[in-house]
């Protein structure tokens, strides 16, 4: 076994070099796989997909979260209730983001990199977005335009009420 | 910077949306553009795609974020999140844009199940529904209580629609009070891979249509007919002959049932795992002995055996597995048969003994020493023969208790 890795090094789709300790790294199953994998040795893991800006998201998410699981451990096993609040009011913090710039980008990385936390919380906050939205309400949200043909929409509409309204 | 990143977002490397994507089809792309985007690049490309970039003024650039976030980035993360959203959201979802359309409909999992529930006109709304595509795959249909169904939109779905049932998995049709043997032989004709049927509350079904229902549906796994009061021994045979693999069936107050056909039953469907028996009070112990043949029985419900004897009792106590057992108004029952129980049935955690005036508190003693733990729910009500029955005592017995009333 070679000497215990403490850190690693991820590399943005920018270029952009980060450290994230091991423990941070563990959150996303394919790192970790990297990790507990004796045949591979990290360098420099490169995460094409992910622009910095995300990836700084990422990042500060995993150590969020790894902090919080050593501290509990810490602590004998369970999480009080105050500190599981506490990390839910983080999370809810943490998702407050743009929906066009962060948000999904943050999710498909999360989804690239198996974080399923972080997966979780993004896709429960877009759900959110749309529970109980009209669908001209969910275009304002996600800055889409109605594309389709007035012969189309009303034909789908049509089909819609006659069989579920 | 920021366009190119974009763009090589959906094109390097492993596919961003993981297996959900990979396993769909986005369909006919309408530019050569849009295709290019979604195939890996070989490198002679590559050079020439950033030729390409470098020519790609400020206003295009826009249009083509637009272009990536509408018809691509934005399907692909609502698909990610549409097992999420209610099916009325993703309606919503559907009439959003083309792109959205077309993603959402090609998942097939997201199409599984109609629901019809208490609706009215349901007939005619499962047969619209069952003529879109996206429902071709459908495996559970729930039409309970809903109104206007009857005979002839089931038959109607037997022309127009069977394809789209062929792999129906479940169908509810509790509370369909017009549907007769004739709707229930054409509704199951199309669907040979059903495993669960209900179809409660229903005085037109008669042993004809199980005869159906056994002969199209070689399957079935979970049966409900409670309340079908036309049924006989003669259904009870059909399905002994014909579903070995049953695991859980209902006949609560089929009235016309005997011990000879649930006596066929016991000795063949072996794999019973949950019996309903509510207020069918002609069955003696001749048959109740039979029930330990049942070894993987784990709910019995036998409110209003009357003819239940200890000796009855006994036989079944060697269900081992039994969980859950209602003994209400099982009035010849005495402590001997709920000791028997309590003996050899360790894993109960439900016990009723309703009206049992002939049960004392040695019953409880005993039942409290063999499974007090796991025992959650035990109703004494009306059994005057247990002096102590109060709330202090019971939890004193049992822990674990939380519920202390089966019957209503």
């Amino acid at each position: 076994m070679s000497s215990p890795v403490e850190q690693i090094t991820v590399v943005s789709s920018d270029g952009d070099e980060f450290k994230m300790t091991v423990a941070a790294a563990m959150q996303s199953e394919q790192l970790k796989q990297m990790l507990t994998d004796d045949s591979i040795s990290i360098v420099k893991v490169p995460v094409e997909n992910i622009s910095t800006e995300i990836l700084v998201k990422v990042i500060e998410y995993c150590q969020k979260h790894a902090d919080h699981e050593a501290a509990t451990k810490a602590n004998g096993g369970g999480a009080s209730d105050s500190e599981a609040e506490e990390l839910n009011k983080w999370d809810a913090e943490f998702m407050k983001v743009d929906v066009e710039d962060k948000l999904f980008h943050i999710l498909m990385a999360a989804n690239y990199l198996e974080i399923k936390g972080l997966f979780d919380l993004a896709c429960q906050t877009v759900a959110d977005l749309i529970k109980g939205k009209t669908p001209k309400q969910i275009r304002k949200i996600f800055n889409l335009k109605n594309d389709f043909t007035p012969e189309e929409q009303e034909r789908l509409s049509r089909q819609h009420n006659c069989s579920f309204d | 910077m920021a366009i190119l990143n974009t763009l090589l977002f959906y094109r390097t490397g492993k596919d961003i949306t993981g297996q959900v994507f990979r396993s769909h089809n986005l369909g006919k792309s309408p530019s050569f553009f849009f295709h290019w985007l979604l195939l890996p690049t070989p490198p002679i490309l590559h050079s020439a795609s950033q030729h390409f970039y470098s020519k790609v003024g400020m206003e295009e650039i826009a249009e083509t974020e637009d272009f990536t976030w509408s018809r691509e980035t934005v399907p692909r993360v609502l698909l990610l999140v549409s097992s999420r959203l209610s099916q009325g959201d993703l309606f919503s979802l559907l009439l959003v844009n083309p792109w959205i359309y077309r993603t959402l409909v090609s998942a097939s999992s997201l199409w599984e199940v109609l629901n019809f529930r208490e609706r009215k006109n349901a007939g005619n709304r499962l047969i619209a529904a069952l003529s879109l595509p996206r429902y071709r795959n459908v495996k559970q249909i729930n039409l309970e209580f809903a109104q206007d169904v009857d005979d002839t939109h089931l038959t109607i779905l037997k022309t127009k629609c069977s394809d789209s049932l062929k792999g129906l998995d479940s169908l509810n049709l509790n509370g369909c009070q017009k549907i007769s043997d004739e709707g229930v032989e054409a509704v199951t004709s199309c669907c040979p891979q059903l495993k669960t049927f209900s179809i409660y509350w229903n005085v037109r079904l008669t042993d004809a249509g199980l005869r159906h229902l056994v002969k199209n549906c070689k399957g079935i796994v979970h049966l409900n007919i409670s309340g079908c009061k036309n049924i006989s021994d003669q259904s009870l045979e059909f399905i002994a002959d014909n579903y070995s693999e049953l695991e859980s069936l209902n006949l609560t107050r089929c009235v016309k049932l005997t011990d000879s056909g649930l006596k066929q039953l016991l000795q063949k469907c072996l794999s019973l795992q949950s019996l309903n028996l509510y207020a069918l009070s002609s069955f003696t112990d001749k048959v109740y002995k039979k029930m330990s043949l049942l070894v993987h029985l784990k709910l019995l419900d036998l409110c209003g055996a009357q003819n239940l004897s200890d000796e009855g009792l006994s036989s079944i106590s060697k269900c081992k597995n039994l969980i859950t057992l209602n003994l209400t108004w099982c009035v010849r029952v005495t402590d001997e048969g709920v000791i028997s129980v309590a003996r050899s049935c360790t894993s109960i955690e439900s016990l009723s003994l309703f009206g049992i005036t002939g049960v004392t508190d040695k019953s409880l003693e005993t039942l409290s020493k063999s499974g007090s733990n796991k025992i959650t729910t035990l109703d004494v009500n009306g059994c005057i023969g247990i002096k102590n029955r109060s709330r202090e005592k019971l939890l004193q017995l049992f822990p674990n208790l939380k519920c202390f009333k089966v019957h209503s």
